[in-house]
């Protein structure tokens, strides 16, 4: 993918953003009630953003990527899209079965595509 | 602060809104000035951060109740560079080299980092001349009113989603939004059929590639070609009902009112000013061409690897455009403007397609693929590209109509 991704030890914890088309995607209310200090939600509207009104600020971690994950893959297995993106970059052609470990490479700040 | 930490991550800036511009004190007066007519509770009532990012880009947040508008200067800018290369008639290669710069920025931001860095690249090295470097003092102060009024549109226009999530009575309309499909129904009864969609995009194109021609100097095939395919796509793109789209996009009603709301609120503010009511809505079409432009770079950097879907963006923008067309008739009458509007409104619409619209839409695609069609294969330097993207127009921070 790209240089961005690829993060020095000792660096603070990785920061996404995660784009939801349509409704509120299954079990974040869930994901909200266990892991509701790494993750806020952003409401977003406007000329670009209307596609993807709701979004999450998230602090990955070990723990939040798993269940995560599962919330993108069912997402994007109900032909949703998902837009996730980091330093500004969009992650482009995440699969639902590869969601885990793409957010898992971010996480690590190994290169998603590598 | 999460809006800090939002834009980190969301947008080619580091913490975009840290620090503000010498000039953001200007949007924060007319911010006030929005709040104010549109009956805010000062407990309650949204923040501005002013903004400069790459993707010059205005969006309403609401994070944990709070509600929070973020205007990117740099779409400001961008405006002011779209309307000077329309209205001082600037030579096409200048209006490509913009493109191709915005055009790096969004690929950037897609993580295709060759193609950003061939874009970037060729942007800075792109043959231009005749620059127009003489521009009249009524053709600047046309301008920057333009560009104004432009601003503080799209400023209003994010105020009333504030003041819609907020249940203000100042932008409760239901009798404009129980209009909506009426609205959308009546437009697709206008809607030119698939031929006639094809021969005013093949009128576009002829008039591109004259312009591109006589920039050059000598026809080119491959130019033509290359226009035929990207008609097929935009008529394929354009064929889309309003009223589909709209059942589609649930939404884009809200964006709708917005920007009916929004443009009653520049009429006032510029009205009183002393400014002709048909100029200001020219003027607010001209950003609606603008951002079409604008919407049309993100759509080509998204799709040029393959052709893709038609980009909601652009299906939103035409529905919003072709809606609020329909409802300035209406106020046309109100204001006793007898079609003087309507006319200007087929002006500045002429004037952008061949001076920006057109170029954007037809030959910087045709520019981009044939760049990345000889660079095939070529590996780039990426280490620097999301820098330099990064740095892009830090310089002109200061003002937005710096350009």
């Amino acid at each position: 993918m790209c240089d961005c991704f690829v993060v020095e030890a000792g660096a603070k914890p990785r920061e996404i953003v995660i784009g939801f088309e349509g409704e509120e995607p299954d079990g974040l209310a869930e994901l909200l009630a266990e892991h509701g200090d790494r993750i806020t939600i952003v409401e977003a509207k406007g000329f670009e953003a209307f596609d993807f009104t709701t979004q999450l600020l998230v602090v990955l971690g070990p723990p939040v990527v798993i269940q995560l994950g599962g919330l993108i893959k069912a997402h994007l297995e109900s032909n949703r899209h998902v837009r996730i993106k980091a330093d500004g970059v969009e992650i482009t052609g995440v699969s639902p079965d590869k969601a885990v470990e793409v957010l898992e490479k971010i996480r690590s700040g190994t290169d998603p595509d590598a | 602060m999460e809006v800090h930490r939002y834009l980190s991550q969301s947008r080619l800036a580091e913490d975009p809104a840290a620090a503000p511009s010498p000039i953001s004190e200007n949007y924060q007066r007319t911010f006030a000035e929005l709040k104010k007519l549109l009956a805010f509770d000062a407990a309650d009532s949204p923040e501005l951060f002013v903004a400069y990012t790459p993707e010059a880009r205005v969006e309403t947040l609401e994070i944990g109740g709070d509600c929070s508008i973020v205007y990117d200067q740099h779409l400001g800018q961008s405006f002011n560079r779209l309307n000077d290369f329309a209205l001082a008639d600037w030579p096409q290669p200048y209006v490509i080299q913009w493109g191709l710069k915005h055009l790096a920025v969004a690929l950037a931001g897609c993580g295709d980092s060759d193609a950003a860095s061939a874009a970037l690249m060729c942007s800075q090295v792109w043959p231009v001349k005749d620059r127009p470097t003489v521009r009249s003092k009524e053709i600047f102060s046309v301008r920057m009113i333009v560009t104004a009024i432009q601003e503080h549109f799209v400023l209003a226009h994010e105020c009333v989603h504030a003041a819609i999530e907020r249940g203000l009575p100042t932008a409760d309309r239901p009798d404009f939004v129980a209009d909506i499909d009426a609205v959308a129904a009546f437009l697709d009864e206008q809607k030119p059929n698939p031929d006639e969609a094809e021969r005013q995009m093949i009128q576009g194109e002829i008039r591109a590639v004259q312009a591109m021609s006589g920039a050059q100097g000598t026809p080119d095939p491959e130019l033509e070609e290359r226009l035929r395919d990207a008609r097929a796509q935009e008529t394929r793109d354009g064929g889309r009902a309003a009223g589909e789209i709209l059942a589609d996009k649930l939404n884009l009603r809200e964006e709708l009112l917005c920007d009916q709301i929004a443009s009653e609120l520049v009429l006032a503010r510029f009205g009183a000013m002393g400014l002709d009511f048909a100029a200001i809505l020219t003027s607010i079409l001209h950003a609606f061409h603008n951002l079409t432009s604008l919407s049309v770079i993100r759509s080509l950097a998204r799709g040029w690897r393959e052709d893709g879907p038609p980009s909601p963006e652009l299906q939103a923008l035409t529905v919003r455009k072709g809606v609020w067309r329909t409802n300035m008739r209406e106020m046309e009458e109100v204001l006793g403007l007898n079609q003087k509007a309507h006319s200007k409104f087929v002006e500045i619409t002429k004037l952008h397609a061949r001076t920006v619209g057109d170029p954007i839409l037809f030959i910087l695609p045709f520019e981009f693929h044939r760049i990345m069609e000889k660079l095939d294969g070529e590996s780039f330097e990426r280490a620097g590209v999301y820098e330099a993207i990064r740095a892009l127009g830090t310089a002109s921070r200061s003002g937005s109509t710096e350009g």
